[in-house]
């Protein structure tokens, strides 16, 4: 049987391969978005921090794996997987831009600095939040209003402790929720 | 041997299960029937680990029944809808590389390329049903793995679950329909309101049916 290449491109991850199938124009137009705001300055590390935000929103939406298609790891090792893939593939897509960027206006090389540790922290946290609640018995998976202002706290600075708490918490929440289900492949 | 032991399920006051005690010999296939709610998914939900018991627990060889020992398909498709059926079938072998649950989706003739969320639900019923007989656990639970099948697919299922069986893989199989599970299993439990009300073997199917039609007509009157 042929092989499916955009699941191998986008490194086994099913949310990202699911949003990109569910929403082909919307990533061609983000991608397209983006390019046009590269020369801009400034402006250009805005829309790649409100793109991580945006990517983060769908992978949080997307519904839970099930149970069969779990795969034979510790809860650990798959959070760690989960967050390095996230970052793959936001940051295969979007680092290249951010070069441009700054080679355009290396004066907003600091907003790089900035962009950089947060749009990591967002998608580490959308992983995080989204398997804290994970539950393969039912369908429902939409992030929760606390998870939500969670997120908000990577561009409202008051709110920054917030989800630095909230990281950590659901971080805790998540091992434990997935070694229900994932005990015995550690 | 899977043993189930006197296990107990509530879901807040209600009782969804009470005390089921069942012994499940190894590479059979073992036919769970009953109406809606009673207690079947239940049953198989906390087998899969999906649901903690009250009380009671369920081993096999004298051990905890583990995660690794279980595929199991539930009642609901619950499939990654964005995907395609292609995307679903490389992930499920990506992850668990010994298994090829390729082989199996040929068999049904599957649009792969399509998204799932256009498939009809019996053609989604009929991969997931392919992901878990691909996985070569000792154990699997299926929960209504036929419901809206054409006689075609239904003889194509019933066939691969009977292969896996010959190697030795034990199934547990929930149908309210107990005609869709007559050909394969070895045995038939009646399920109804959380408990086992009658066991019966192969060849007294007659008396599974005559009994399961005795408790629609009761429920019904």
């Amino acid at each position: 049987m042929r092989r499916s290449n955009m699941i191998r491109i986008l490194g086994w991850s099913p949310e990202w391969t699911a949003a990109l199938r569910r929403h082909p124009q919307a990533a061609a137009g983000l991608t397209a978005g983006l390019m046009l705001c590269t020369p801009v300055p400034y402006l250009s590390f805005v829309a790649l921090l409100g793109s991580a935000l945006l990517c983060a929103g769908i992978y949080g939406r997307n519904e839970p794996l099930q149970l069969l298609l779990l795969p034979r790891m510790g809860a650990s090792r798959l959070l760690v997987g989960k967050i390095r893939t996230a970052w793959r593939n936001y940051f295969g897509a979007t680092l290249p831009l951010a070069v441009a960027a700054t080679a355009f206006h290396p004066r907003a090389a600091w907003m790089a600095a900035l962009w950089l540790p947060l749009a990591a922290w967002a998608l580490a946290y959308v992983v995080l939040a989204k398997y804290a609640r994970y539950d393969p018995a039912s369908p429902a998976s939409s992030a929760s209003p606390a998870a939500r202002s969670g997120l908000a706290g990577i561009v409202l600075p008051p709110l920054l402790p917030v989800t630095l708490w909230l990281t950590i918490r659901y971080a805790l929440d998540a091992e434990r929720n997935l070694d229900r289900y994932l005990y015995d492949y550690d | 041997m899977i043993t189930i032991d006197s296990l107990t399920v509530r879901h807040g006051r209600r009782t969804v299960l009470d005390n089921v005690t069942m012994h499940l010999t190894e590479g059979a296939v073992h036919a769970l029937v009953g109406g809606a709610g009673a207690g079947k998914t239940a049953l198989l939900d906390t087998l899969a680990g999906l649901v903690a018991p009250a009380s009671g627990s369920a081993s096999r060889f004298g051990r905890p029944l583990r995660r690794r020992d279980i595929a199991y398909l539930p009642c609901e498709n619950r499939l990654y809808d964005g995907m395609t059926g292609r995307d679903l079938i490389d992930l499920a072998a990506h992850y668990h590389p010994d298994d090829d649950p390729a082989i199996y989706v040929r068999l049904f003739a599957l649009p792969v390329d399509e998204r799932i969320d256009r498939w009809p639900a019996p053609r989604q019923k009929a991969l997931a049903l392919c992901l878990a007989l691909a996985q070569h656990t000792p154990v699997v639970l299926l929960d209504e793995p036929f419901e809206g099948f054409d006689t075609t697919d239904l003889r194509t299922a019933q066939r691969l679950i009977l292969r896996r069986q010959a190697e030795g893989t034990t199934f547990l199989v929930a149908a309210r329909d107990i005609r869709l599970v007559a050909d394969i299993a070895d045995d038939f439990r009646l399920v109804d309101n959380g408990r086992i009300v009658g066991s019966y073997r192969r060849g007294e199917f007659a008396e599974a049916l005559a009994a399961l039609r005795c408790k629609k007509t009761a429920s019904v009157s």
